[in-house]
């Protein structure tokens, strides 16, 4: 009886250990099949994108692994695959600020070959390159095209990208400013073009900083990081300064300028407010809060799309009515890994991605905007035009167009995960002077800037 | 013991009352916190049995009411759950993982817990002290290294690799061997005797006398190795290779409903919730008698 | 003579086939992972010099301990750990002392509330995660229960006394046991001595039980501490790779932000092998209370005797 047992586990572990070897030598590349790493979506959309990519496995041949991973493993994974000495990684999704990190570690195959400017329309041309094409750079967003170069070199091809707008709860102001209608409270807001308006408005609502808070997106981390350029941005100023190697150039005043806005907007807002999503969302059952206005970006507007309250949105005020509206740019690339052993077959498929039809896909799934400005619709997220939906994300799709860049250079991702947020927060906060504040954020960025 | 009888005889009604109010007092304080022990699990399976909706509109329920306040079980949640997390591939994968895992430690545990605390040979000591200290090396400086060392074996992506580094475990063979000094020595000696080999004596007359303590460090290693998290997350990036654990932890940061997010930790922790119920009189049992002898 | 040897070889032989998978395993995945990255931590190791990485001595360990503005979490996620371990720890040894306690006092359904504590034990603790991630949230049922708007988890102030408590909930259950049996290993007769002196419950407890279980208490205590300085796992499946509520920043999330997130594996390692200095000396401390007590600690064991001999003196 006992022997028996021990039989059937050693057999069991055994046969374990053949069939997971067998497992590992079967799952590497082989020639005609690629692996593409991409963040994970929902039940339907995954098997929308298997068919997609079934769809370009029957036309060209070619096989391909999809690895969803969650948004929050996802740099882990990827990056323990770099370290990996399998080569099982083809096409990679990219989040915009880590382009620049892989790239000056030399892990990204450089895509200069395979990029071409042409004024025609059609996004790709032919070639004698391997792959027989090459991307049409015109085709795409220029800001989103921006983020792909690293020391004048394309590392990536822009597959989506999003940009921060004002956000506001339509119920809430009606009900803070004492408007009677609906259509009242969205002209009131409409109006708001620069700081002075945003001031005058928030002037006529009683109890701000108590019972309402007037901003309640900052965000914290990476997103607070993010959020601060639209500040810096829409005061004429920068992230950074390429030549001087600056971070937070403030020759112009545009960066103390950006600084003490937010800090205006945080001491209008109780501080349990101040970041709270729910205090914008406000669900009926559980009031947690009112808050006017959030910074946000379009994935985000589904979660707006609720029955109990309406919602809108207004592009980022600029300072000044000279300046205009700027915000910040987001978004995903799609590059290759040095190391892959299939760059044709991975430029094949990142062709196939960004094609029309794809890129309705990818919209729908990230509920961002295609970087290939034609085919950013606005009808994949909905067509009823006269939706508050519709039209926050036409505001969007308009604030894109004046998104600026973040800087594309490496170490650019612990500034804006760390850096900026902890001394930014301890400055709006007044735990910290503005000199102290950006003195040490540059401090900070000289230790990881490359 | 005499004298506590007297006093009974003399106040029998006073001693009642004052047991009684302590005893009750005793009761509600284990029952309230019961209370805390159970309503966490009853809300995650009402919760997975609502609709996003529902859940949202209402207030704090322990029942599973759609959006008008009426009694309806919506069961979608779990289909939901059971795609996105590929339950058939991930529950297998976890299964061949624990089961492995568990024989094999129970197995190769044992014969080196035996050795150490019966069989006299060179440098036993040295070696059982070295293993000693190399459990204070905490997991995480493991995680980078043992990366290095599959991939160096050729065994990442795949489901050795979550095998392998687990295969065996110095806490338990420090356990085990604890528990095989206090077995009796004789029984062994008289077994010499008549002539059984070594392994004989280990397999056949000391191993079932040790058997609660191998039921609960069985346990306790399935248990692990189910749970194991951060370990498969590095080493395994194939969605065909994740585990229960991980795959919840995919499920979690992907853009799904609470209600299905909820749903998707109920499947995962029922498994072993119900092993627990069914052998809870060995895992208690054996948890307690280890306490005493550990 | 010969034979006598013939036999200790075939002893030693058998001996070494005992532990040979042992040997092997411990070479292949504790040995050598040990010796790689201590090798590591002196290297410059990391997604950026993958293939081109140099040899740098002792500067990772220097930079964790004085490049306060590149690591400026590093100190103040120690004192975060230090915290964790100050809620936890004494609160899991009082809260274990005060169950087992009013369940060893002679209580019907004894075993209903051990299986109904030990539940947490066995349930995925990535579940547990999701659980209270969403119990907790400014929405979520405790929030709910008393219609307020507390973000727990994202409150400076709320944030790491929540992962207290979740961590003591779960590991009540497996405390209690721990201490019961230890409580049921009282000799009885102590008590019935106790209360011949006229002891009530209270002085039963605080004199007999407590003292009984002096060992498990310290049992406790050490596996706190080490536990404690190794919690992290529970604020990455929470937060993920990076979050701005720095009172949860504890010593090995910091860790795993170095490894997951500047994928800087020689740092990470630098870390892990700090970490493992210090959970060697909480050991070595443990051994001498335990085997060789520091003179202090018996001076005051004697005395404590040269006290307790003088009053059963007066008693009799």
């Amino acid at each position: 009886m006992k022997k028996s047992l021990l039989k059937i586990g050693a057999t069991l572990m055994l046969g374990c250990c053949i069939a997971g070897a067998a497992a590992g030598c079967g799952g590497g590349s082989g020639s005609d099949e690629i692996t593409f790493y991409h963040y994970a979506v929902t039940n339907a959309l995954n098997t929308r994108l298997e068919q997609k990519l079934s769809d370009f496995t029957e036309s060209t041949g070619i096989k391909v692994k999809h690895v969803p991973v969650s948004k929050d493993n996802y740099n882990a994974t990827i990056s323990t695959k770099f370290t990996s000495s399998k080569k099982d990684m083809d096409v990679l999704y990219l989040d915009q600020p880590l382009l620049a990190q892989y790239a000056n570690s030399n892990l990204l195959y450089k895509l200069d070959d395979y990029v071409t400017s042409s004024a025609e329309e059609s996004e790709t041309v032919a070639d004698t390159n391997t792959a027989g094409f090459k991307f049409n750079k015109n085709a795409f967003n220029e800001s989103a095209w921006a983020t792909t170069v690293y020391k004048n070199s394309v590392y990536g091809i822009p597959l989506t990208i999003n940009t921060s707008v004002l956000f506001y709860n339509v119920t809430t102001i009606k009900e803070a400013c004492g408007l009677s209608t609906d259509a009242e409270a969205v002209e009131k807001v409409e109006a708001i073009k620069t700081w002075d308006d945003l001031k005058a408005f928030a002037a006529t609502v009683d109890g701000l900083g108590s019972g309402y808070a007037l901003f309640g997106g900052m965000g914290s981390g990476g997103y607070m990081g993010w959020y601060s350029q639209c500040f810096i941005g829409a005061a004429g100023g920068k992230l950074y300064d390429d030549t001087s190697k600056t971070v937070l150039p403030n020759d112009d005043g545009s960066v103390t300028r950006a600084f003490e806005m937010m800090k205006y907007m945080f001491e209008k807002s109780p501080e349990t407010l101040y970041n709270s999503t729910t205090g914008f969302t406000g669900t009926t059952s559980s009031p947690a809060g009112k808050v006017l206005f959030s910074l946000s970006h379009s994935s985000d507007i589904k979660d707006l799309d609720v029955a109990y309250t309406t919602f809108g949105a207004i592009p980022f005020p600029g300072e000044t009515a000279e300046i205009g509206s700027v915000s910040n740019l987001g978004g995903e690339n799609l590059v290759i890994p040095q190391k892959s052993v299939n760059k044709d077959s991975a430029l094949k498929l990142i062709k196939y991605l960004v094609s029309e039809d794809c890129m309705s896909f990818f919209q729908s799934c990230t509920n961002n905007f295609a970087a290939v400005e034609k085919y950013a619709s606005i009808d994949t997220f909905t067509t009823d035009a006269a939706s508050p939906t519709y039209k926050m994300y036409s505001v969007v799709k308009t604030q894109l167009s004046s998104a600026q860049v973040r800087p594309v250079v490496a170490g650019w991702m612990q500034v804006n995960d760390n850096g900026i947020p902890t001394h930014l927060k301890a400055y709006v906060e007044g735990t910290k002077s503005f000199d102290d504040a950006i003195g040490a954020i540059r401090k900070y960025a000289a230790q990881y800037l490359k | 013991m005499k004298q506590s009888e007297n006093r009974k005889l003399h106040f029998p009604r006073r001693v009642n009352v004052a047991s009684v109010t302590k005893k009750t007092a005793i009761y509600i304080v284990l029952i309230a916190l019961c209370l805390t022990f159970i309503i966490p699990y009853i809300w995650m399976i009402v919760t997975s049995l609502r609709t996003e909706t529902a859940y949202n509109s209402t207030g704090f329920t322990l029942l599973p009411l759609d959006e008008n306040g009426k009694f309806t079980l919506y069961f979608q949640n779990y289909g939901e759950a059971f795609t996105a997390l590929d339950l058939g591939t991930v529950f297998l994968n976890t299964l061949i993982v624990c089961v492995v895992n568990t024989v094999a430690n129970l197995f190769l545990n044992s014969l080196a817990a035996y050795a150490f605390a019966r069989l006299k040979f060179f440098g036993r000591n040295s070696v059982f002290k070295v293993c000693l200290f190399s459990m204070m090396v905490p997991g995480t400086v493991m995680l980078v290294p043992n990366y290095l060392i599959c991939d160096f074996l050729g065994i990442t992506d795949s489901i050795p690799a979550l095998i392998m580094p687990f295969l065996m475990s110095i806490y338990n063979i420090f356990l085990l061997r604890q528990q095989f000094l206090g077995v009796d020595k004789e029984i062994e000696e008289a077994a010499k005797i008549e002539g059984a080999s070594v392994f004989r004596i280990y397999f056949r007359i000391v191993l079932p006398l040790v058997k609660p303590m191998l039921i609960v460090l069985g346990i306790t290693t399935f248990m692990w190795n189910y749970s194991n998290y951060l370990w498969p997350y590095i080493v395994n990036s194939d969605p065909a290779l994740r585990t229960l654990s991980t795959s919840l932890a995919e499920l979690m940061g992907a853009d799904y409903d609470i209600t299905v997010k909820l749903a998707g930790a109920v499947i995962v922790s029922a498994p072993m919730i119900v092993v627990f119920f069914i052998l809870q009189k060995f895992i208690i049992g054996g948890t307690m008698a280890g306490a005493v002898k550990g | 003579m010969k034979a006598q040897t013939k036999q200790k070889l075939k002893r030693n032989a058998v001996g070494y086939a005992f532990i040979l998978p042992l040997i092997l395993y411990f070479i292949v995945f504790q040995l050598a992972p040990m010796l790689i990255a201590l090798f590591i931590s002196f290297t410059n190791y990391s997604l950026e010099h993958l293939n081109d990485y140099t040899f740098v001595g002792f500067d990772n360990y220097i930079e964790l301990f004085t490049n306060s503005v590149k690591y400026p979490m590093f100190w103040s996620s120690l004192k975060t750990t230090f915290f964790y371990i100050l809620l936890t720890v004494p609160a899991n040894i009082i809260l274990a002392l005060v169950i087992s306690a009013l369940l060893n006092s002679k209580i019907k359904g004894e075993k209903f509330f051990k299986t109904i504590f030990y539940i947490p034990s066995v349930t995925v603790g990535v579940a547990i995660m999701v659980m209270w991630q969403q119990m907790l949230a400014p929405d979520g049922l405790i929030n709910r229960l008393f219609s307020s708007n507390i973000d727990f988890l994202n409150n400076e102030s709320t944030a790491l006394s929540v992962f207290a408590l979740m961590s003591i909930w779960g590991g009540l259950g497996y405390n209690v046991l721990i201490m019961l049996s230890a409580m049921k290993n009282i000799d009885p007769s102590l008590y019935e001595a106790a209360e011949i002196d006229g002891a009530g419950p209270l002085q039963k407890f605080l004199y007999v039980t407590v003292p009984g279980v002096m060992p498990t208490v310290f049992f406790f205590l050490i596996t706190g501490l080490i536990g404690g300085f190794q919690v992290g796992e529970q604020m990455l499946i929470i937060y993920g790779d990076t979050t701005m509520v720095n009172s949860v920043y504890t010593y090995v999330y910091g860790l795993y932000y170095t490894m997951r997130r500047e994928c800087n594996y020689a740092m990470a390692s630098a870390m892990s092998y700090f970490l493992f200095v210090i959970i060697l000396i909480i050991t070595l401390i443990q051994f001498r209370v335990q085997n060789g007590r520091p003179k202090w600690m018996t001076k005051l064991i004697d005395k404590a005797k040269r006290v307790k001999g003088e009053e059963n003196v007066e008693t009799v």
